[in-house]
């Protein structure tokens, strides 16, 4: 029995240390503090650890992840900065991400740092960022977002489009700052 | 009419095949759509490929001692919810064990702070209003009964005895006089030793040591433990002791 539970710990140590990066990773994108995000991500493996008897065996990362995101939303996320969803209704409304019809000139965005695409997503609204980080960053399908953010499939996709089109006017703010895009350069 | 969401699932890979066919006849067509699918597909790409790598290798070599915490708590937990009468049987168990032993094998043990302590519960044994040697005698060795121990009235003089029973056993304590003082003969039965004295070493079986913070000297006879007791030095102790002692 207990060959048993040490196999158990030994193999959620291997799984969680592979999703650890994810989850670490997202827990400070949603917190956008290293202290925050370590104590995030620290009691989320230990939480999952906890219920890991109970984890169906499909995919641990986006399991994990629920468990970060429902801890996030319960303790963290009165204290966390960043905007927020004004209301329901800008969340049901079509933003297009690319502007005035026309198509995007991809070598304008790749002078733009790590650095400041982190902070431009830092600026998209909490429900619509963690849709976009889970979709893009760790590449989760819209039914495993839903399960994770606890909403409906269609609340997910409206999420994620209203997400991409904030962080991509955020990225074309931060290239035009910094020069890598000329000022009326899509206008 | 197409739904922009629609452009966002097919860049994300959610559509059904015959869905994206549709769609992209529709994108190529449209020049807005074209634009709005490239867009989404440029945004997906530069948050893939620039957002950053934390390095977590501290945070993860922290969080590993809690994990091996929580599984001892639960090997602990488990252990004792299996086994928890299993537990309590034994520890039961134990305490009667104990308790049998201690009246079985320890029983015998008869230690100067018992015999202190269980001396405070005699009783004075009447004694007759007479000066008559003979019935003093009598009365004597009706109150000492089997306890195997001489007494010799031109020798000594006995003040008094007390007899009684501490912890089970019946004992005897016999207050005596002779031309160095006071002394004290206690008699306690079933007894199989006597603890925590030494011998005493010019005395043969006797054993040395104190008695209620006075010196006494102690041996064992046909199941009792006999004490002399008294403020006097050892060896006129053990001259009484041997004087006492049934040949």
């Amino acid at each position: 029995m207990w060959l048993g539970r040490k196999s158990a710990r030994e193999r959620f140590e291997k799984e969680a240390e592979r999703v650890f990066p994810s989850v670490l990773g997202t827990a400070l994108r949603l917190t956008r503090s290293r202290e925050e995000a370590e104590d995030l991500a620290q009691e989320a493996i230990v939480r999952a650890f906890e219920a890991f008897d109970r984890f169906d065996g499909t995919n641990f990362k986006a399991w994990v992840l629920r468990i970060l995101t429902n801890l996030f939303i319960n303790k963290y996320r009165r204290r966390a900065r960043g905007p927020q969803i004004a209301s329901l209704e800008d969340e049901n409304v079509y933003e297009p991400v690319a502007e005035q019809d026309q198509e995007p000139d991809a070598q304008l965005f790749d002078g733009l740092l790590s650095q400041e695409v982190e902070e431009a997503l830092g600026k998209v609204p909490e429900d619509f960022r963690l849709a976009v980080i889970l979709s893009d960053i760790e590449g989760l399908s819209y039914q495993e977002i839903a399960e994770v953010t606890n909403v409906p499939v269609g609340t997910v996709r409206s999420r994620l489009a209203r997400g991409r089109a904030i962080l991509r006017r955020e990225l074309e703010h931060f290239a035009r700052r910094e020069g890598y895009l000329k000022q009326g350069a899509t206008e | 009419m197409i739904d922009r969401l629609d452009i966002h699932a097919w860049v994300d890979g959610e559509l059904g095949e015959s869905e994206q066919r549709a769609l992209s006849q529709a994108v190529q067509a449209d020049p807005a759509l074209r634009a709005e699918f490239h867009a989404i597909v440029l945004t997906k790409r530069i948050l893939k490929s620039k957002a950053e790598v934390p390095d977590c290798r501290e945070a993860w070599r922290r969080c590993r001692p809690r994990l091996r915490e929580i599984e001892r708590d639960r090997k602990i937990e488990h252990f004792v919810g299996r086994r928890s009468w299993a537990l309590c049987g034994a520890f039961a168990l134990a305490l009667v064990v104990g308790h049998v032993a201690n009246r079985t094998l320890g029983s015998g043990l008869i230690r100067p702070s018992d015999v202190a302590s269980m001396s405070s519960m005699l009783v004075p044994v009447p004694q007759p209003q007479t000066s008559e040697p003979e019935k003093l005698r009598q009365w004597a060795a009706s109150a000492i009964g089997d306890a195997p121990m001489n007494l010799q009235p031109g020798v000594c003089q006995v003040r008094g005895i007390f007899a009684g029973y501490g912890k089970d056993r019946r004992m005897i304590k016999l207050l005596l006089r002779d031309n160095l003082g006071d002394f004290t003969i206690i008699a306690v039965s079933g007894a199989s030793s006597i603890d925590k004295l030494r011998p005493l070493p010019s005395g043969g079986e006797l054993l040395s040591g104190t008695l209620d913070g006075k010196p006494c000297v102690a041996w064992m006879d046909s199941g009792y433990a006999l004490f002399v007791v008294g403020n006097r030095d050892y060896d006129s102790l053990a001259r009484i002791a041997a004087s006492t002692k049934v040949r």
